[in-house]
């Protein structure tokens, strides 16, 4: 992983040469950004949303960002990509989201190496450039912000087509360390995503694609550990009246040091100006205290020249009490404080359904704007809109 | 070559009144790939990167705001001109193209006779030396002219 990292380190080190000296590389610079502006209303003050508006009147600053890129062809087949991000929610410090290597192995085959978008679902990729889809926030329940959304490793990706049929697959080893739930705990608590492996893949035969993915990896959440098996949890561990080959077994079966797996599969279909997409996911650290995420959206879309108008549904659920941790756990005593772990480390979940309109008033940019209306598990119903505009340069 | 240009010719000729309408989609006269419909649609929305010959394409697009590109857009692919920017932009923001080349069809015809990996479109109002055309877009029908 230190090697990655600094290869990466070294890249940008080539980049700078390359500006500094001048050398005759054809280099691209393009941006992109979002400006939004949205309100959540609830039953309560903080419905707790995953991650939506969580704080009372006009937010502008949980979806407006703005990124830059520049691409420069070092030879031939081979150039260099980078990606800076300044998110509102993160006060817009620039983050190097990518930073890679591509080596163009033929022209539908390439290999890229240092800072890569880590394929959980169908868009991770392109999750922050607005402007390159028609929703007005992509599926929340699904797109949820991760911090290890971007990893260090090496990529493999290929093309194939066959008449109609058109096939492409990406392969990706790569490594995470860093820092989450930097806004729960101040600094964050940080992690290890080690061996990170990842297949996706996508077919489509003229308007219509399948497409899915898999993604596994080595979490080391001993930082994690420690803060879900606070002292109190111990001392309550402790009293609980199990034996101490049942108090290990508690802090065995609960803790997040365990693999890792992301799942992801959908379609999408287009035919004349109607657009249907559905894409599902299930994600999780297996075996542990975390349980398993279920999420889901279907969405039909319609054009009216230079209008799109998108309705879905997406849905994103966690049964705290099911998660495989806790039901590997003998002691009544021992359940009941599991139980309290998960439900304050899980999101309940929620359904919502979103209506949103795309106008595309100019070149490169769009405005948008939505009325979405849903309901919590916890914490009753809600409603809410955002208007804003996406653009890229 | 030059059975192929009559033809093109009399493709034209037939379908004079509404001409100005017409596109070609051409390459450079070198370039012997075969084609297809679906193969056209694959080049242009990158599920393919190359020709049936195995070399790779390089896609120029009359300008931005042209109405030949809108019709282009729509017609063989079924999206807005800003439907397919947006797609573009999809692609480079993942570093997978370069910002889409526009040129005028003056620029165009030298880029498509200079450059053998090239493939383009334009009106069909006259054939140009050391340009193949592969296809013909009149009315939404996209009609292959293959050898």
């Amino acid at each position: 992983m230190k090697f990655v990292s600094h290869v990466t380190s070294c890249c940008s080190f080539l980049l700078l040469i390359t500006a500094s000296m001048s050398i005759q590389a054809e280099v691209e610079i393009h941006g992109f950004g979002s400006f939004r502006v949205g309100a959540i209303s609830a039953t309560i003050e903080n419905p707790n949303i995953v991650e939506l508006y969580q704080q009372s009147g006009l937010n502008w600053r949980d979806e407006s960002l703005f990124g830059l890129q520049t691409n420069i062809d070092l030879a031939e087949s081979l150039s260099f990509n980078t990606q800076l991000i300044g998110k509102g929610f993160n006060d817009f410090d620039p983050e190097v989201t990518l930073a890679f290597v591509k080596y163009q192995l033929s022209p539908d085959q390439q290999l890229r190496f240092g800072r890569l978008s880590m394929p959980f679902f169908s868009q991770s990729d392109v999750q922050y450039v607005g402007y390159t889809h028609d929703y007005s926030r992509l599926p929340k329940a699904t797109y949820w912000r991760f911090e290890f959304e971007t990893a260090d490793g090496i990529s493999y990706e290929a093309k194939h087509t066959l008449g109609d049929f058109n096939a492409k697959y990406t392969l990706i080893w790569a490594e995470f360390k860093g820092e989450v739930f930097k806004n729960v705990v101040p600094g964050g608590l940080e992690i290890e995503l080690n061996a990170m492996r990842s297949m996706s893949a996508a077919v489509g035969y003229k308007n219509f694609d399948v497409y899915a993915g898999l993604l596994e990896a080595d979490a080391n959440g001993k930082n994690l550990d420690n803060y879900i098996f606070s002292p109190a949890v111990q001392l309550a561990v402790a009293n609980s009246g199990a034996d101490l080959a049942g108090q290990q077994q508690f802090f065995d079966e609960l803790s997040l040091t365990k693999a890792a797996s992301y799942q992801f599969w959908g379609a999408r279909w287009r035919y004349g100006d109607w657009k249907l997409e559905y894409e599902r996911a299930i994600y999780g650290v297996l075996n542990s205290v975390d349980a398993l995420t279920y999420t889901q959206y279907l969405a039909v879309s319609r054009r009216l020249d230079n209008f799109i108008f998108t309705l879905h549904r997406e849905k994103y659920r966690q049964n705290a009490y099911g998660a495989a941790g806790i039901t590997q756990l003998s002691s009544t005593s021992l359940i009941k404080i599991a139980q309290q772990i998960s439900v304050g480390v899980n999101e309940p979940g929620y359904a919502m359904n979103v209506l949103s309109m795309r106008y595309d008033f100019a070149s490169n940019m769009a405005l948008k704007a939505d009325y979405f209306r849903g309901s919590s598990y916890n914490n009753g119903p809600f409603t809410g809109f955002s208007i804003g505009v996406d653009f890229v340069f | 070559m030059f059975f192929k240009q009559l033809r093109v010719l009399l493709l034209l000729a037939i379908s004079w009144p509404c001409a100005a309408a017409d596109m070609l989609i051409v390459v450079n006269a070198n370039n012997k790939s075969e084609f297809t419909p679906a193969q056209l649609m694959q080049l242009y929305l990158r599920k393919t990167e190359r020709f049936s010959d195995g070399s790779a394409a390089n896609l120029y697009h009359l300008p931005r705001d042209s109405a030949e590109h809108h019709q282009f857009c729509m017609e063989l692919l079924n999206l807005t001109a800003n439907q397919y920017q947006s797609f573009w932009s999809r692609l480079l923001f993942t570093g997978n193209v370069s910002a889409m080349r526009h040129l005028t069809p003056e620029q165009l015809v030298i880029q498509i006779q200079q450059d053998v990996s090239a493939i383009g479109y334009m009106p069909a109002t006259r054939v140009h030396a050391g340009v193949r055309a592969v296809a013909i877009l009149q009315d939404r029908q996209l009609t292959m002219l293959n050898p």
